[in-house]
């Protein structure tokens, strides 16, 4: 049971992962506060949740 | 910025192109939307006064978001125009390159730009005439004859006589409150409305003269892009 409850977190925590893993590649350390990264669906369902409007940054890292 | 979701995107990989059409060739862009993908509004960078012309389009995109959905209507035209592509991998110019991918680092990132001339190409090459809005430049107020702030980015403060925008009535002073029938936050929303309109177009324009609003039409006259 343990096992499957482990693997399931692992599954749930990939594109969270995944993210941090672009992050780290790009250097990309500049972000102050709190920002969803590269995820605009996690953007979106927040927004919606929280009923707060998204600010939306395009830019790509050299 | 605690009143905002704020999303960092770096790559065009997966770039839902029926909302997020700007000038591609920018080092950035800011969209201003809310959970259900309706638009406030765009900014772009200037060089100068960013931060503070940026703060004042957060406010502006705050009282829209109290608005909404009454403004539901006049927020749809902020939206992408139909181009015959949803992603910027689908487009024949940037997939037959085969080298893209979804980022994992700096390797195989379809960057921006790359949309921009991925769009111009894969017209082409899928047999279809390409529109002047994708190889002319992204179209500035002041191709029609105004200017705006730095900071108060919906306030004239230049018209050049003899142009469309002087032809029209506009003067310096004005605030544009409604550009193409589109709230207006920024001067990337004043450029949205040039680039999504037709080659020509009469363009209303609404705008608060010291406290009174006053309507105009803004005639685009042929060539009025690439001239």
């Amino acid at each position: 049971m343990k096992h499957i409850a482990l693997a399931t977190l692992a599954i749930l925590l990939a594109p969270a992962q995944d993210k941090d893993h672009l992050r780290r590649e790009l250097r990309d350390t500049d972000l102050e506060g709190a920002w969803i990264y590269d995820d605009l669906e996690s953007g979106y369902a927040e927004a919606s949740k929280l009923g707060k409007p998204m600010l939306v940054v395009f830019r790509c890292v050299p | 910025m605690d009143q905002f979701v704020c999303v960092r995107v770096v790559q065009a990989w997966g770039m839902d192109l029926s909302i997020f059409q700007f000038d591609w060739r920018l080092t950035w862009a800011v969209f201003l939307m809310n959970g259900e993908k309706a638009v406030y509004g765009r900014f772009f960078p200037r060089q100068q006064d960013d931060v503070e012309g940026l703060r004042k389009a957060l406010e502006g995109a705050l009282e829209l978001h109290k608005k909404y959905p009454a403004n539901k209507d006049e927020l749809a035209g902020k939206k992408g125009i139909p181009i015959p592509w949803k992603t910027p991998e689908e487009m024949p110019a940037i997939s037959e390159r085969g080298k893209f991918q979804p980022a994992q680092g700096k390797k195989g990132c379809i960057h921006c730009h790359n949309v921009q001339e991925g769009a111009g190409k894969s017209f082409k090459q899928a047999g279809l005439p390409v529109p002047d809005r994708f190889f002319a430049p992204y179209p500035t107020p002041q191709r029609i004859g105004f200017m705006l702030g730095a900071i108060d980015q919906t306030r004239i403060i230049d018209v050049t006589q003899g142009w469309p925008a002087e032809k029209a009535g506009l003067k310096v002073g004005d605030r544009i409150v409604r550009f193409g029938g589109q709230p207006i936050l920024s001067i990337a929303d004043v450029q949205w409305v040039l680039w999504s309109s037709a080659d020509t177009a009469t363009i209303k324009v609404e705008v608060d003269r010291a406290g009174e609003r006053v309507e105009a039409a803004l005639a685009l006259p042929a060539g009025w892009r690439t001239r």
